[in-house]
């Protein structure tokens, strides 16, 4: 993932490090030529001595040990006064004031002419790279240390880069923080103005969003009763006319089908609006899973006794936090599915209770269970898988999708897997074990 | 010492960092993902440590011209891989295989020539002892020097709007391209493989190349002061070539979303 203050760390450290790093360059020029005027100056002042010194009659006169590098030979009219022992017996360079450059010995040398007044001449020389090698050794002293303190420079970087985007990690940290249902604007005191804008346009949306859900709410609940209350009538109306048809008439019995499916659906659709975990406030409490699952299951009986299918509820109390109602509508769904789905005589096992310490629900079938390639999809809305699509089993492809909601309000996980009876699927539901706040 | 080292040591790392550099933000241009570089650097690493191995033998080679012979043929080599790469990279969605497989060859011949070069003369000039503090510190400014440059200029092809964002990559590499032609035609001149030539112009008043935007001209578009016809001829004989590619490269992503 990029991350801005990796960025913008490496950005300014190359930054950094260029700018300084140039302008060491050019103060190591600059230093240089300093250094190369006062080891000059420093030549013209030995000149200065020796002619001084230059006072002697006597000619091609030499002087023993000296000083490695540094040379001297005093003429007169081109004739060798006196040299120190390392010089040439040539002249080291021109007989001509001023500074030059010079080889001999085997090494480049400056040197520097300076008259002593008619015609003798004071000549000195040092080697150029002795000089070079000592102004440069002096002028990498105030080179290395930049180079050794680079990364403290990094690291002071990263510190305050750091502490510049730690209102971007406080605005971050609020947002996080807040609860999936809690659309209140943020509270961020005295913005930075680079984060008012977007402050100002989150609060924007939360606004807009907490109004949608607001009239998504409404919705739900007044279609609940405009859409249940027709389809009473109509149930009543139908049931009347069955004593004024025949028997056994084929057009009564599809138009109750009909109606049965209509109903069904309805309900599916206002449970899947009903538990979405951003329109609902969630009514959380300690229950005993297991308990819940005896009184679910018993109320369905007579729909699995009908099919010849056998349930059987296995487990043991096992409390958690969480919505009884909701948590009633996932068991129901997934009973609902489980008893369409599996061929009459067949067998569906729930398990309510403990398992590995995390309360857990499970209801397995002995149906034709569901291709683990398609198991991801079933939770979409108004998916339903192909084979089974077939099958004349009537549904609308929602009750996973609101098993789905139910599992994420709860911060629950669940699970398609291989039933452990001979065939089918188990769906499984591990709830957190700790208590829930929403 | 100091100085030298710099500027030898910046030279090759100036034109390494930005080739790196152009061909990061293109990989994150086509979200390419970076294994490319990563499989590049331990390459190169071997390929550094075969070259300084084996220089004698190379210096040796072809009447003593074996070096720049070899490192002007690592330099046409980046070039021609990054013909490919133009194309591929401006063409539709896929061969990403393929541009995986280039730009690690292309990388890898440019570390190898661009540190090739750094190690020896660092091996070479650090046994001297009493110059080794000069050199070291001159080869850890230019390497800074050069590596910051190329990260900025990564940096300056990220922060391009997105319209220019792949034309941008893509003519900086053309221009990388051309550059180590040039690179590589002056190299053969000094062994007398290509015919030395008077030069058309002589612009070292105006820009030396031992300045700094002299070195990163260098690095960038193979700046020489004082090129002869058959460099200039190249170099923009280099740069209409690259354009072929990116155009064919582009001509080829119409097509497929035409298919489509």
């Amino acid at each position: 993932m990029k991350s801005i203050r990796r960025s913008l760390v490496t950005m300014l450290v190359a930054a950094f490090t260029l700018v300084s790093f140039v302008a060491a360059l050019n103060g190591y020029r600059a230093s240089m030529d300093k250094a190369e005027a006062l080891l000059d100056a420093q030549l013209q002042y030995s000149a200065e001595i020796l002619v001084g010194l230059g006072g002697s009659e006597s000619r091609g006169q030499t002087l023993g040990g000296g000083v490695e590098g540094f040379v001297f030979q005093i003429w007169d009219a081109e004739h060798p006064v006196l040299r120190s022992a390392a010089a040439p017996e040539l002249p080291i360079t021109a007989f001509e004031e001023g500074y030059r450059y010079a080889n001999f010995g085997g090494f480049r040398w400056r040197t520097l002419t300076v008259s002593m007044g008619g015609q003798r001449w004071g000549m000195v020389a040092e080697r150029a790279d002795v000089r070079h090698t000592l102004a440069e050794s002096v002028v990498l002293e105030s080179v290395i240390p930049l180079l050794l303190w680079l990364p403290v420079a990094a690291l002071l970087i990263w510190v305050l880069v750091g502490w510049g985007l730690a209102p971007l990690r406080e605005l971050s940290a609020q947002i996080n923080r807040k609860a999936s249902d809690d659309l209140a604007p943020l509270d961020y005191a005295d913005p930075p103005a680079e984060l008012h804008q977007v402050i100002s346009s989150t609060n924007g949306l939360l606004l807009r969003l907490a109004a949608a859900l607001q009239r998504e709410k409404h919705f739900a609940s007044h279609a609940a009763h405009e859409l249940r209350t027709p389809i009473s009538a109509l149930k009543i109306h139908l049931h009347n006319l069955e004593s004024e048809v025949p028997a056994g008439s084929s057009a009564l019995q599809h138009a109750n089908e009909g109606i049965e499916r209509m109903h069904h659906l309805v309900e599916q659709l206002l449970d899947l609006a009903r538990t979405q975990p951003e329109l609902i406030t969630a009514n959380f409490h300690t229950i005993d899973l297991h308990t819940l699952a005896q009184r679910v299951t018993a109320e369905l009986w007579p729909a699995f006794e009908a099919r010849q299918q056998s349930l059987s509820l296995q487990g043991e109390p096992a409390t958690m936090q969480g919505d009884e109602t909701m948590l009633a509508i996932l068991l129901r769904n997934l009973l609902d599915n489980a008893r369409k789905y599996t061929p009459a005589g067949g067998e569906i096992t729930v398990f309510a209770g403990d398992r590995d310490g995390t309360p857990t629900l499970e209801v397995a079938d002995s149906g034709p269970g569901i291709p683990s390639g398609e198991r991801q999809r079933v939770f979409e809305r108004f998916y339903r898988v192909g084979a089974r699509a077939g099958e004349d089993v009537s549904g609308a492809g929602l009750g996973l999708a609101i098993t789905q909601h139910i599992v994420q309000l709860h911060g629950a996980q669940v699970q398609l897997a291989d039933s452990p009876l001979d065939s089918g699927l188990a769906v499984v539901v591990r709830f957190p074990n700790t208590a829930v706040s929403v | 010492m100091f100085l030298n080292s710099v500027v030898i040591v910046l030279r090759e790392v100036l034109e390494a960092a930005v080739l790196v550099s152009a061909l990061l933000a293109l990989a994150r241009r086509i979200h390419l993902g970076q294994r490319w570089l990563w499989l590049a650097l331990p390459l190169a690493a071997v390929g550094v440590a075969l070259y300084a191995s084996f220089l004698a033998v190379i210096t040796d080679a072809l009447d003593g011209a074996g070096q720049e012979v070899l490192n002007a043929s690592l330099q046409a080599g980046v070039y021609l891989l990054l013909l490919p790469i133009l194309v591929l990279a401006c063409s539709a969605e896929g061969r990403r295989q393929w541009l995986t497989v280039l730009m690690t060859l292309a990388i890898t011949c440019a570390i190898v020539r661009e540190c090739a070069e750094i190690h020896i003369y660092v091996r070479a000039f650090a046994a001297l002892g009493e110059h080794a503090a000069a050199v070291w510190a001159g080869s850890a400014l230019g390497m800074g020097i050069g590596i910051s440059a190329g990260v900025l200029v990564y940096g300056a092809l990220r922060a391009m709007p997105q319209r220019w964002a792949l034309p941008g990559c893509c003519a900086t590499l053309a221009l990388i391209g051309a550059g180590m032609i040039m690179q590589a035609t002056m190299l053969l001149e000094q062994v007398d493989w290509l015919p030395d030539q008077s030069p058309l112009w002589d612009s070292s008043a105006l820009l030396s190349e031992q300045s700094f935007v002299g070195e990163l001209l260098y690095a960038v578009l193979g700046y020489e002061a004082t090129p002869g016809p058959l460099q200039v001829s190249l170099y923009l004989g280099c740069l209409l070539l690259a354009g072929i590619a990116l155009w064919w490269g582009r001509m080829g992503r119409v097509k497929h979303a035409v298919q489509d």
